[in-house]
């Protein structure tokens, strides 16, 4: 250091140290006037300072200095400004405010202001003051106040306690659960005490400093302390302590650590279980049954109860198969496979016999957790000898009880079948029964007797007295004095029904006797005589009946024995038509008067009759004038009294034979006549053909040849003749037609006439498209028929109804057919011009017409034709009709034929 | 030898028939009709054979190239001649056709068992009738081959 320095040179000196000092200070050194507002020097920008880029290297006004200024920050910085402004004394002010960088990253600034000039007032004027950036050092604040929060977080977060101690045992700091274990209200009021200082007792106390020198010393943790303390409330509990030295970088140890967790509910549990189990064992040992847990892997017995002790001796520690079963190795029965595994929870009980003892015993095999945590295997063995005998004992006692019950059963039943039997037998009895006692009081009857007196059940009967249900009382006295005497009485009694009526009773009674013969009750038997009485007049009445019937018969009625042949019975009649008297007839015997027959015919005859019931036949009797009768007889096989007797009928029936035989005769005389003149017809119309072929050809080529040559009466001479001769072959063609139908008919087959029907229609198909005919049916049904000639009643039937049709209308006709009793009618009706009713007979006739020639076609024999087919077949055939209002044409075709 | 189916050759029509009118009317029929033909007529049955195999006053007959044959016929039936004829080795190969007023299936059924060529029924009509003769002509004259005399 120079001695005496000039003023001027210290100046510059300052001057230059000055100045270098401001820019080379990292703080921002400003001097901010007040009035203007502003700073009016600063030794670097704060853009600079903020590390702006050099286009805002200039003063920040206030403008700008709001919009870097953190919000919050702001009002905070004026107001430092304010004070400071108006303070009165000398001071250092400090404000922190954060601002934004040109990266828009946040700065802290610290500033620190002072007054720096004041006006003659005091007021201050300007400021001075220095702005530090602290933002590094806020941030390694926050980071640290930060871990500081996450580490009490965790400290209390844990369940366990954490204390931590310097080497004194002066308490640095704690968790809430260690102060709160140890009873005080918050970590901090344990900071700076001592183990001695907390609310534990000395003894304690003294014993965790112990703890605590050791392991300072040592320099060696000391883990899993089990000891017991006290809280600052007297309970003590358990912990599980842990304690560690606390050593700096150099190594050196500068605390304790200690930790511990509160085993206290870990100890009790544990201390219950131990109770449990020592119960659970006391238990099995008060047991009669064996108890035992093996290890499932090595079989070495893990607990006995005392009862295998007595049975099989202390075994812990040896191989069950060993103890139990005398085996060098495990049983092959073994059930573990049954306990493990996949069976693990489920329980098996099994029976066997030991081997050593001989015993029964049942099992009861479990897989349970062991205190070590492992599954053994747990057994209780019941010893089932004794009732394994008995069980076998009971067997036979069962076996026995069973088959007694079932003789038994056997006994009873057939004992109730007896008695059901005879119970029946009296209930369903149509006698009626009844006992009455020595009181006349009635104390039993049988639904017979309940039925024949009328009243609807025994139960209106019982405990009356008999006398009310008898017409007359007295009889009872009667009916007293003889059973008195003889023991019983029997006879006809009029019994009073409910209804008041009365009926015959033919009645039995009997006194019963015990086996020292005292009279206990007297049985009743009735029978209800009054249907037999009724019986007897009907029977009478019949008799009568047909007594007269057999005198009065028209026909002669005879009763032979079959064994005499002679008549038993036999009436007027008999007799009578014959010529004989009774007493000759009476000799007669069966088949003596018969013309044409032995006594063998007569025999087989009557065996046939016997066999087969009844026979009817023919014969010829002769009478006793030696007349020959016709006679008609019924034979009839009859029982009476048990014999067999023939029960004769003789119809004389000469007279009709001979009727009869007319009958017959007239009946061949007119088929004869008939079949005459169907030949003639038949031979006349052929053969008429020849000569009128003749006629027709010759007069015709006359026509041909001469027409217009002659003059004109031999032209209409002619015509006539030639419409003359066609008309004659026309009848001849019809006659013939008529005639066939008998000669030329064929047989009746099964014909279904909707096909007979559709061919007459094909038939007239022309006819019916020319005129536009409708024409309808309903369906028809199948007939034995000639097919052939049903074609041709219909079409004959149907083309009249298209021939006589209206003119200008078109005709409607219709088919139906119709089933009558014995009869189908087919009919068909037209909308046709009609036919008064006075002509409805003779239109079937033969060649009956009802027109003029010329108007309509035809013969007149169609409708002849068609009623002879009608007839053939055994039907009619007729026709309703009006005129103007069409016809209905019907015929009928007997069921027979269908 | 002239061929018989040459136009301008005359056929030999051998008619055995006994009623004068249907005699009449066939020969009518035939002359109609376009075929020259010769027309003999024999009236009973007797008669036919006596022609055909040239006896008696026949004995210049003409063989006929057909035969049309009634079957009632008196003296000897018709029926009894188309046996015969057909029974006669040089007369069998001559056809015959039955032209009858016999409608009966019995006749129609000998008549071919006889060895009739051809069984007709007469027609009542009498345009159906020559109608029947001229197609009888027809057939067996220009359709028919005829075997040679």
């Amino acid at each position: 250091m120079k001695p005496k320095q000039t003023e001027g040179d210290l100046n510059t000196l300052t001057k230059q140290m000055l100045s270098k000092i401001l820019s080379t200070s990292p703080e921002r050194i400003f001097i901010y006037d007040v009035q203007e507002q502003r700073n009016i020097f600063s030794n670097r920008t704060l853009a600079k300072f903020l590390g702006f880029p050099p286009e805002q290297k200039r003063e920040l006004g206030s403008d700008q200095f709001q919009i870097i200024i953190h919000p919050e920050d702001s009002p905070r910085l004026a107001e430092h400004y304010r004070i400071i402004s108006e303070s009165k004394t000398q001071g250092v002010f400090e404000v922190e405010y954060r601002v934004k960088d040109a990266s828009n990253d946040w700065h802290w600034l610290h500033s620190r202001a002072v007054p720096f000039t004041r006006d003659e007032n005091g007021n201050v004027t300007q400021i001075l003051g220095i702005t530090s950036d602290v933002t590094k050092a806020r941030n390694a604040e926050e980071e640290l106040r930060q871990s500081k929060s996450m580490l009490s977080q965790i400290l209390d977060s844990v369940p366990q306690s954490i204390a931590w101690k310097d080497r004194d045992g002066v308490y640095l700091g704690c968790n809430w659960q260690f102060s709160r274990q140890v009873g005080l209200a918050n970590p901090e009021m344990v900071i700076g005490r001592t183990d001695h200082d907390l609310p534990w007792p000395r003894r304690d106390a003294e014993r965790y400093r112990s703890d605590d020198r050791d392991i300072l010393e040592r320099n060696r943790p000391k883990r899993h302390i089990i000891e017991v303390m006290q809280a600052a409330d007297g309970t003590r509990f358990w912990v599980d302590k842990s304690k560690v030295p606390l050593t700096d970088e150099n190594g050196d140890v500068k605390g304790i650590l200690a930790v511990f967790d509160d085993i206290t509910e870990r100890r009790r549990t544990e201390d219950t279980i131990k109770k449990e189990r020592e119960q659970l064992l006391s238990i099995f040992d008060s047991m009669d049954e064996v108890v035992y847990v093996a290890d499932p892997t090595t079989f070495e017995l893990l607990y006995v109860n005392e009862a295998f002790r007595r049975n099989f001796g202390q075994g812990v520690g040896q191989p069950c198969f060993q103890i139990l079963q005398n085996r060098k190795e495990s049983c092959p029965f073994c059930t573990n496979n049954r306990i493990f595994g996949e069976h693990t929870g489920t329980t098996y009980i099994w029976e066997f016999q030991n081997e050593k003892t001989k015993n029964w015993f049942r099992c009861i095999d479990r897989a349970i957790r062991w205190s070590d945590d492992r599954m053994v295997r747990f057994e209780i063995a019941i010893d089932i000898t004794e009732i394994k005998r008995m069980n076998v004992e009971l067997q036979k006692h069962r076996k026995n009880l069973e088959q007694l019950v079932q003789e038994r059963t056997k006994e009873l039943l057939s004992a109730n079948e007896q008695l059901r039997i005879k119970d029946n037998a009296i209930r369903s009895s149509t006698a009626a029964f009844a006992i009455i006692d020595l009181n006349g009081l009635l104390t039993y009857v049988n639904p017979a007797f309940a039925r024949i007196w009328g009243y609807e059940s025994e139960v209106e009967i019982i405990g009356r007295p008999f006398a009310g249900f008898v017409e007359d009382p007295t009889y009872i006295d009667i009916m007293m004095n003889e059973m008195r005497d003889k023991g019983f009485w029997s006879g006809e009694a009029y019994g009073r029904r409910k209804d008041e009526s009365k009926f015959i009773v033919d009645t039995y009674v009997s006194v019963v006797q015990n086996e020292s013969g005292t009279p206990i009750c007297i049985a009743s038997s009735f029978v209800d005589v009054t249907e037999k009485k009724r019986a007897e007049n009907s029977l009478i009445k019949a008799e009568l009946r047909y007594r007269t019937l057999f005198e009065r018969s028209p026909d002669g009625v005879v009763i032979y024995n079959i064994e005499t042949l002679l008549p038993v019975e036999f009436n007027d009649k008999a007799c009578q038509q014959l010529g004989y008297a009774r007493d000759e007839f009476s000799k007669l015997r069966m088949g003596d008067l018969e013309l044409g027959v032995d006594s063998e015919k007569i025999n087989e005859r009557l065996s046939y009759i016997m066999d087969t019931g009844q026979a009817t036949f023919e014969t010829i009797y002769r009478s006793k004038e030696g007349r020959l009768l016709d006679v008609l007889v019924t034979i009839q096989a009859i029982v009476i009294d048990n014999q067999k007797m023939a029960f004769v009928l003789v119809r004389d029936i000469t007279g009709m034979k001979l009727v009869e035989a007319s009958l017959w005769r007239r009946t061949e005389e007119l088929q004869r006549s008939n079949e005459e003149l169907e030949q003639f017809a038949y031979v006349a119309s052929h053969d008429l053909q020849e000569p009128l072929r003749m006629v027709s050809s010759f007069v015709k080529l006359l026509q041909r040849d001469y027409k217009g040559k002659l003059d004109d009466s031999a032209d209409e001479y002619i015509f006539f003749a030639v419409d003359g001769v066609n008309r004659m072959y026309a009848l001849i063609n019809d006659l013939l037609d008529y005639s066939r139908v008998k000669t030329g008919g064929k047989e009746f087959l099964q014909t279904d006439m909707n096909k007979v029907l559709e061919q007459a229609l094909s038939n007239l198909k022309l006819a019916i498209d020319n005129t536009k005919a409708k024409i309808s049916a309903t369906t028809l049904p199948t007939l034995e028929v000639d097919s052939g000639q049903m074609v041709e009643l219909l079409q004959n039937l149907i083309g009249n109804a298209i021939k006589y049709r209206k003119p200008n209308e078109q005709p409607v006709i219709e088919i139906k057919a119709e089933r009558k009793t014995g009869d189908w009618i087919i009919s068909v009706r037209d909308n046709g011009i009609g036919i008064a009713p006075q002509y409805h007979e003779r239109i079937f006739g033969l060649f009956q017409r009802l027109h003029v020639w010329g108007e309509y076609e035809g013969t007149g024999i169609g409708l002849a034709i068609a009623k002879r087919i009608a007839e053939r077949h055994g039907g009619h055939i007729w026709v309703e009709s009006e005129p103007g209002k069409g016809s209905n044409f019907s015929f009928s075709i007997p069921v027979g034929k269908e | 030898m002239a061929d018989r189916n040459d136009p301008g050759t005359r056929i030999e029509i051998l008619l055995i028939e006994d009623n004068p009118g249907d005699v009449r009317l066939t020969k009518l029929a035939l002359k109609g009709g376009k075929i020259l033909n010769n027309i003999n007529v024999v009236t009973d049955g007797a008669e036919a054979m006596d022609y055909l195999l040239k006896r008696d006053k026949h004995s210049n007959a003409a063989r006929p190239d057909l035969i049309i044959l009634d079957l009632n016929l008196p003296k000897k039936d018709g029926r009894q001649v188309l046996k015969e004829i057909k029974d006669n080795e040089s007369l069998k190969r001559i056809p015959i056709v039955v032209l009858t007023t016999s409608k009966d299936t019995q006749d129609v059924l000998k008549s071919y068992n006889l060895h009739a060529n051809a069984y007709i029924t007469k027609p009542l009509d009498l345009d159906q009738f020559i109608e029947v003769v001229r197609s009888i002509e027809t057939f067996w004259v220009s359709v028919v081959r005829l075997p040679p005399k």
